[in-house]
């Protein structure tokens, strides 16, 4: 039987110890960031789907009383069907396919500004109570979306410097974790906004 | 000449400072410390109404853990109503475990701006208190009031609405002390106690006066304080025996955004 094991031998084994814990412990907390993403995510998926379930319904409201208005309406209807198409899932959340998401998205709001501008000039449609609700659904659905994006963003950016930083971003490219994009902002998103009825 | 430029200088810092109640531009008011449930920093109640109301918001979260929140403010700094009362919500915490808090905020009618008022909605509120709802609380039962100039009926009578939308929906989670938790301290007093009593012996055994009839009086009873009983425990929470007045502090409520927004 050989003599005990050599003092240095044990400090090797100790120090790689050491270094595989930290590894360890690391990775896990990589993987808690990158859920709390997911989980982001997924709640900006929510209200946005919130916002386009409200679509039929506001869609047929208009229609009956803005006949005239075919263009506007259908316009809205498109942007909703092109939204709906672009869908990413947690994992690819890159710069390209979150651009490609918010343009779908943006697109879809521009499309119901209009929309709202449009319905400014009909008087029975502002009255009924109906689009009132609907209205008042709509903007609570943008709010919400607002701050869920804003939420989203908050967990990307510690889940970003958590991958980015040294010595994690050793483990982070060993394990494959890749940052992940954020949403741009929309200019002056916090000021009311105001409507400018000079057509 | 340096005389004049002091004088206006302080003048710009004591006008500054005395902001520092309301907004400057682009913040969120100051969460309020003492934490309190009526924040009436436009002055539209009256000391009286501002009580009486405070009582019964702090009353009603004690019985059901739900916080309702009302602000007043003479400006907005340019936000957005809507989205300074989610701040609000969001930065001071309104509401408990459940994100079961409100957010009423109102900005006065003032010579050059309409009034405004909005309802902030915590997550776990939304279910009851929809988009649609706030709009039609604000539409019955805020508005018609503050036509008139009647501030406190209008807010009252709202709270009083939401308050019995939302009873029996949340309730306190009585926290059970984690046994595991309870069982560790224990064991490990009981080892400061042997450590400690075996140090005494030690040491009064080289010591001359020592030894025999002479014994520690150290009590070690730490009370129902330190097990935390039956009642709620946590940061800013309040809870024991009958109410004893006085608001425990926001829980930390989260918000999603939703709500409504109405004007006059």
């Amino acid at each position: 039987m050989a003599k005990s094991i050599s003092k240095s031998t044990l400090i090797l084994i100790a120090v790689i110890a050491v270094i595989a814990l930290w590894g360890v412990s690391t990775y896990n907390s990589l993987v808690t960031a990158d859920e709390s993403v997911t989980n982001a995510w997924s709640q900006v998926e929510n209200v946005y789907q919130r916002r386009m379930d409200l679509i039929p319904n506001l869609v047929k409201t208009v229609q009956g009383a803005a006949d005239f208005e075919r263009n506007t309406l259908s316009d809205v209807i498109e942007a909703r069907s092109k939204a709906s198409s672009v869908q990413i899932d947690a994992n690819n959340l890159t710069e390209e396919n979150l651009a490609a998401f918010q343009q779908a998205q943006d697109g879809l709001s521009a499309a119901l500004n209009r929309l709202m501008v449009v319905v400014e000039r009909y008087p029975e449609l502002k009255a009924n109570q109906n689009f009132i609700e609907l209205q008042s659904q709509l903007e609570g659905t943008e709010n919400r979306i607002t701050v869920e994006r804003q939420k989203y963003n908050d967990v990307v950016k510690t889940y970003n410097a958590g991958v980015r930083k040294f010595p994690r971003n050793i483990i982070a490219s060993l394990f494959n974790f890749d940052t992940k994009a954020y949403f741009k902002a929309a200019e002056g998103a916090d000021k009311a906004p105001e409507v400018d009825f000079n057509f | 000449m340096r005389h004049i430029v002091n004088r206006r200088f302080l003048t710009v810092l004591t006008v500054l400072l005395t902001c520092g109640m309301g907004l400057l531009s682009g913040q969120v008011p100051e969460k309020p410390y003492p934490p309190r449930l009526v924040n009436d920093l436009a002055g539209m109640l009256t000391q009286a109404e501002n009580d009486s109301l405070e009582e019964e918001l702090v009353k009603y979260d004690f019985r059901t853990s739900t916080q309702i929140c009302v602000v007043t403010l003479n400006d907005l700094g340019g936000m957005d109503i809507m989205s300074l009362a989610y701040k609000i919500g969001e930065s001071w915490g309104v509401g408990n475990e459940a994100n079961n808090g409100v957010v009423l905020l109102i900005k006065n009618k003032t010579r050059d701006s309409r009034g405004e008022v909005a309802i902030a909605t915590g997550y776990g509120t939304e279910g009851i208190l929809t988009d649609a709802v706030c709009r039609r609380l604000i539409e019955d039962d805020i508005l018609p009031h503050f036509r008139e100039g009647r501030s406190y009926e209008g807010i009252h009578q709202a709270c009083q609405h939401i308050e019995g939308l939302l009873d029996g929906e949340f309730e306190f989670e009585e926290e059970e002390p984690d046994i595991w938790v309870v069982f560790g301290i224990m064991i490990i007093l009981a080892i400061v106690a042997i450590v400690f009593f075996a140090l005494l012996i030690k040491y009064s055994k080289n010591h001359p006066d020592g030894g025999g009839g002479k014994g520690p009086t150290i009590i070690i009873g730490p009370g129902s304080g330190l097990f935390g009983g039956g009642g709620r425990s946590g940061l800013g929470s309040f809870g024991g025996g009958g109410f004893s007045g006085g608001f425990g502090g926001f829980g930390g409520g989260h918000f999603g955004g939703g709500g409504a927004h109405g004007s006059w």
